[in-house]
Parts: structure tokens; C-alpha cells; sequence
């Protein structure tokens, strides 16, 4: 049960900020540019319309949404002043590629490799269009598009469709989109029955977090029930990772293993911490009990789910690290893109797949940056050293990765790097009242 | 780890030019590079005159609480901390410095985070400048502790970069082939 946080303001937060995506699920990212004041305002009057709120979580059709964000050089051409963008976030002001050395994002992850225009002062609004299937997807895209279509001063510059692969698996194999927190008055339950619900100051702007303090822009009303938003484009290496777990397992039933050991669950979802000697796949599927542990307690040492495997970098939950979990907790939803690999195929054909990946949250610095430059990209905060993240991590050559076992570990030394960058942005989600005094309408 | 798969130990020093334009810039300014002493912090202020046995009562309770619950720091990840108070023209200052193996500049907040959980915050109540409204307001306190805080020039590690789980897990290993030959005998 998630109890209810009186003036948690639901009718005026966006739908896409405090629930998990659907499952299954199709969705598409559209980029604008805005090139006149005036249009820009026509835009957000006209998106303020299409947006639906938070209110209702469990209204048959919560699960379509058509959500807005602009990223600081977006809230520039909408004229927003000095005093007002100096009020945003550090890391937002800054924007994801002039925070590329900090995220992991060098070598060919680097911003100079993205795919065009992420990453670029023109890309300044992101329009996000997510539902159950691709036919309501359509009505919701319709209903993006027309925001836009037909405005001289604002041009669509990027697009990226998005669509769930056969049995909700992301392009490595694995099944996705388990785990979502708990959030005080959000009134969407969490996948962790263990975990006890985080502030909504941790997801929204203008409420008390989880460390006492409230996030506030200036005006206030501009940030009030705003939230920060990330999307990452990630290119991942699907031949590569089968050949990997081929070479280095003795047969295929150790390569599940393997591949098991470094995302922390099994392919099915099942969890380590709840099967770790076999698969479960009743167990994977089960939204009631796949999310539902802890692991302190029966494996401080990490030999049923390893410190340095995916999940447990992604949320240590009760484990002993560096600092304090709680304040590092975000929401996190993964879509695929590109084709499916055939299953048993080695060899790379070429095609770009992978998974945009969105990060929704009131504090970039200390939510989104941190986890991906202490937990994904490095290992001290458990006890690790410098070994990465074997899945998702900015991998160097030379690095290895450390299954914990008895009597001795399991260590794969020259870990390849499976994902890549192609790009990405930060953005803030308004309000949809700040969505209207952005359109010029409300002082 | 650059001393990893070495039995030879080399002590190194590291001397942190004073101007800071080649460094990375971070939220809170210039970012230091890991020394050979792995991170740390050093925070400096004034005390409020007379405070001074607050100071001395404090450590008391410190001591008495690690005593209780050896892990109560462990979230931490130091090396060690030093509490000083010194003397400037009559005046008393007070400096908290600790070596650590995470990084000063992405861990401030949670170093906050457990000095408000810890009760090591009410120290800081006894210096000049420290928020009074530092329990709702937690950017007040890191802001606090960042502009307080004063970078070293020369830092020297007797076992360079070597974290404290790697120092206790040798430990523990020592102890083990210890026993172990005490049972061969």
C-alpha cells in the first residue's frame, strides 16, 4: 500500500514522471528546435493541452502518455531569464555532453562520436510519446505531432522509435523494466515490498527529500512539480556479449550462469539473491516476488549476487557501502530499439540496436551522475576497486569482473565494453502550470 | 589499482599545484585528483568563543559511540579523522580532517547525510557561519563544508592509493595463514 502525501500535487505534475512505462510497450522521442519566441510559446501552450497529469494513476488509459521537457538551451529560446535558469540545477545548466568525462562518455562514447544533433546547442525540446502498443501509440503520436506541425519557428530535428522485443527482454537477452521505487503519495506502488517508500522530494521538485531539504527554481511556481529527466541513447554489442559468454564459459549452461552473475538475475528476471544455483522462470515473471529482497543479510560477501553485477551496482539496497543508498535512489525505464538479434547469432550484422535510456529524477548530481560515475563506473563503494559495471560500464581494457565464489572467485579478465554511447541530453519536465506560464500565459 | 599484483610497495608523494585552471571543473569548483594519500578533506573554521569544552565533551560521546557500535562510521570508508582545535591570535579555530577512499566532491552530500544520522553534526553548531536551519536545509550544510574546506598542496602515501578494504582483507589474511601454521604444527 503506498500511503497518501496530502498536497502532493497530482493534477499538476506530468503522467510520464512518477510511473514505470508499460509492459509491453511502444514509444517514440521527438526532438524539437525552437527558432522564434513566438512559436516556441505557441508550442508550449499547445503541448500544455496534450500533456495528461499524474491524477488517476489507475485510469485504463494512465498507461498512454505524451509527455514535454526542454533542456536548458530550450528553456534560453523560450526567453526564461538569467536569474531564473541560474535557479536550475548545476549539472542541468552544464548539459550531458560537457558532462561526458564525469558519465563515462570518452573514447568512442565520446560527444564528438554522438549521433547528430544529440548533444548539440540546437536540440531544445523533447517530446516523449509512450502507451501499451503501437496502435495507441499512434493517437498519442498524433496528438504530439499537432503540437508542432505547420509552425515556421519550430523544427523537428530527431526521432527515435522505440518498441518492446518478444517477451519484454532488452536487446542483451535479459528481461527489463522490473524494478521501480516506491514514492510517498504517488499513489503507484513499488516492485520492493522491502523498500520503504522514498520522499517525493526525491522526484519532484518543490516537496520535502529524503535528506530534509526541497529543491525550489525561481520563480518557485516554474519548478513546482517539475522533475529532472535524462535519456541516454545506448548502442549495445549483442554478438559481442553471446561470443563473450561462448569464450569464457565451459558449456551453456555456465554461460546463463555468467550471464546471470553479471546482471544479478537470470535472463527470465529471476533473481540471484531468490535462485542462485538455477533459473526460475515462474519466479521471473512474477511481479509480486521478483523485486521483493534485500541483500545484507544472507549475502553481505556477494556469492549469490556478485557486489560488481548489474542490479546490485544499480541499487545496493541494504548491502554495506560507501555513504547512503537511499539518496542515490532513481527512476529508471529502459526502451528498446533496432532489431532483435536472432537468437543464437555470433556474428554482428551491422544493425543499431540497443535501448534509450531515461532517468527521472529532482536531483541530477547526486541521483543520476553519481550512481553512473561511483556504482556503474567504479567499484571502491563496495568494497571493489576499480572494476566496472560488466554490462552498462565505461569497460577500459585490461578490466576484469569478480563472480564471488568457494572456494576461490570466478574472474573474467578482459572485459569488453558491450554498450556505447551514441548520445543524450538532460531535460526538465515541467509542471503543467509551468507549462502554460512558459507558454507566456500565466505570470 | 596502481599497486595492484605488486609485492614491491613504493611510497609516493604528490605536490597539487596552487592554480587549479587545468583541473576539471565540478559543481563546487576545482576537482582535486586522488593522491597517493587517496582523498580526503580538511575543513576549517572558527569556533564560536567559548565553546571550547563542547568540543572536548564531543569527543567523549564519539568515543563512546564507536566503543558501542564499531561500524558506526563505516559508511565513510576513512583511513582515519583528526579533530584539532588550534589557536589563531587568540582566537580558536577548529580543523576536522579525514582521509578517505571516496571521492570528497561526488560523496559530500552523503558524508552530510551521515554526519545528520550520526549526530556528527552538532559539532558544527559550535562554529562560527554554520546554518542554523542546517536540518531542513541540506544544501545550506554542504555549502557550509565545501567553503570551509582548504586542499592540500603535498600529500605522501607510505602505501600509495591503497583502499581500507584492501588494508583490513590483508589483515584478515595474515590472521588466517597464521592460524593455519599454528595448526601445521
Amino acid at each position: 500500500m503506498s500511503t497518501t502525501v496530502p498536497g502532493l500535487e497530482l493534477d499538476d505534475i506530468q503522467s510520464g514522471v512518477l510511473r514505470p512505462r508499460p509492459a509491453p510497450y511502444a514509444a517514440t522521442y521527438i526532438a524539437l528546435r525552437i527558432d522564434d519566441l513566438k512559436a516556441g510559446q505557441q508550442l508550449m501552450q499547445n503541448v500544455a493541452k496534450v500533456v495528461t497529469s499524474a491524477a488517476n494513476p489507475s485510469s485504463p488509459t494512465a498507461d498512454t502518455w505524451v509527455s514535454v521537457a526542454l533542456t536548458y538551451q530550450g528553456l534560453k529560446a523560450l526567453g526564461v531569464p538569467a536569474k531564473s535558469l541560474e535557479s536550475f540545477s548545476w549539472e542541468f545548466r552544464q548539459g550531458m555532453a560537457a558532462r561526458a568525462k564525469d558519465l563515462g562518455d570518452v573514447g568512442e562514447s565520446s560527444p564528438e562520436n554522438w549521433e547528430k544533433p544529440l548533444g548539440s546547442p540546437e536540440f531544445h525540446v523533447i517530446l516523449v510519446a509512450v502507451s501499451p502498443d503501437a496502435q495507441s501509440l499512434e493517437a498519442a503520436l498524433a496528438r504530439a505531432r499537432k503540437t508542432y506541425e505547420g509552425m515556421t519557428g519550430v523544427v523537428a530535428i530527431w526521432r527515435q522509435d522505440c518498441h518492446a522485443l518478444p517477451n519484454e527482454k532488452e536487446p542483451f537477452g535479459f528481461k527489463d523494466g522490473i524494478s521501480h521505487p516506491a514514492i510517498e503519495g504517488s499513489g503507484i506502488p513499488g516492485t520492493n515490498p522491502k523498500e520503504r517508500p522514498l520522499k517525493a522530494g526525491e522526484f519532484v521538485l518543490g516537496y520535502t527529500d529524503e535528506m530534509g531539504g526541497v529543491q525550489k527554481t525561481e520563480p518557485e511556481f516554474l519548478g513546482r512539480n517539475g522533475t529532472y529527466i535524462v535519456f541516454r541513447k545506448l548502442h549495445q554489442r549483442v554478438a559481442d556479449f553471446r561470443k563473450y559468454l561462448k569464450a569464457n564459459a565451459t558449456s551453456e549452461m555456465d554461460e546463463e550462469l555468467l550471464a546471470a552473475k553479471m546482471m544479478g538475475r537470470w535472463r527470465s528476471g529471476a533473481p540471484l539473491a531468490l535462485c542462485p544455483l538455477h533459473d526460475n522462470p515462474e519466479l521471473g515473471v512474477d511481479s509480486k516476488r521478483n523485486n521483493d529482497f534485500l541483500f545484507q543479510q544472507d549475502d553481505a560477501a556477494g556469492f549469490k549476487t556478485p557486489g560488481g553485477s548489474h542490479i546490485r551496482r544499480m541499487n545496493p539496497r541494504d548491502a554495506e557501502i560507501a555513504g547512503v543508498a537511499r539518496i542515490h535512489r532513481m527512476i529508471r525505464r529502459g526502451t528498446a530499439y533496432g532489431p532483435l538479434l536472432p537468437e543464437g547469432v555470433l556474428d554482428d550484422d551491422g544493425a543499431d540496436r540497443g535501448l534509450i535510456f531515461a532517468f527521472v529524477g529532482a536531483h541530477l548530481g547526486r541521483q543520476f551522475e553519481f550512481v553512473q560515475s561511483q556504482w556503474i563506473n567504479d567499484g571502491i563503494f563496495f568494497g571493489g576497486n576499480n572494476d566496472k559495471d560488466p554490462l552498462v560500464g565505461a569497460t577500459q581494457p585490461g578490466e576484469s569482473f569478480s563472480v564471488p565464489r568457494r572456494p576461490v572467485r570466478r574472474r573474467l579478465q578482459g572485459m569488453p565494453r558491450f554498450v556505447v554511447t551514441r548520445g543524450g541530453e538532460y531535460g526538465f519536465m515541467p509542471g503543467i502550470r509551468a507549462l502554460r506560464w512558459l507558454a507566456g500565459l500565466e505570470a | 589499482m596502481k599497486q595492484e599484483n605488486k609485492m614491491e610497495i613504493k611510497p609516493q608523494a604528490m605536490a597539487i599545484p596552487k592554480e587549479t585552471d587545468k583541473l576539471e571543473k565540478g559543481k563546487y569548483g576545482p576537482i582535486y585528483p586522488k593522491t597517493p594519500a587517496c582523498y580526503g578533506f580538511s575543513i576549517l573554521a572558527k569556533i564560536i568563543p567559548g565553546r571550547e569544552p563542547v568540543f572536548y565533551e564531543y569527543a567523549k560521546k564519539i568515543e563512546t559511540a564507536v566503543a558501542a557500535t564499531p561500524n558506526y562510521l563505516a559508511a565513510l570508508k576513512l583511513h582515519y579523522l583528526r579533530w584539532v582545535l588550534f589557536p589563531i591570535k587568540g582566537e580558536t579555530y577548529f580543523m576536522y580532517q579525514g582521509i578517505f577512499d571516496t571521492d570528497f566532491d561526488k560523496y559530500t552530500e552523503d558524508a552530510v547525510a551521515l554526519f545528520m544520522g550520526a549526530g556528527l553534526n552538532t559539532v558544527f553548531e559550535n562554529l562560527e557561519g554554520f546554518p542554523k536551519d542546517w536540518k531542513t536545509n541540506p544544501e545550506a550544510f554542504v555549502k557550509f563544508v565545501r567553503e570551509h574546506q582548504q586542499p592540500s598542496f603535498l600529500e605522501y602515501g607510505e602505501y600509495p592509493f591503497v583502499t581500507a578494504d584492501e588494508i583490513k582483507k590483508a589483515l584478515r589474511i595474515k590472521s588466517a595463514l597464521s592460524e593455519m601454521l599454528d595448526q601445521l604444527q
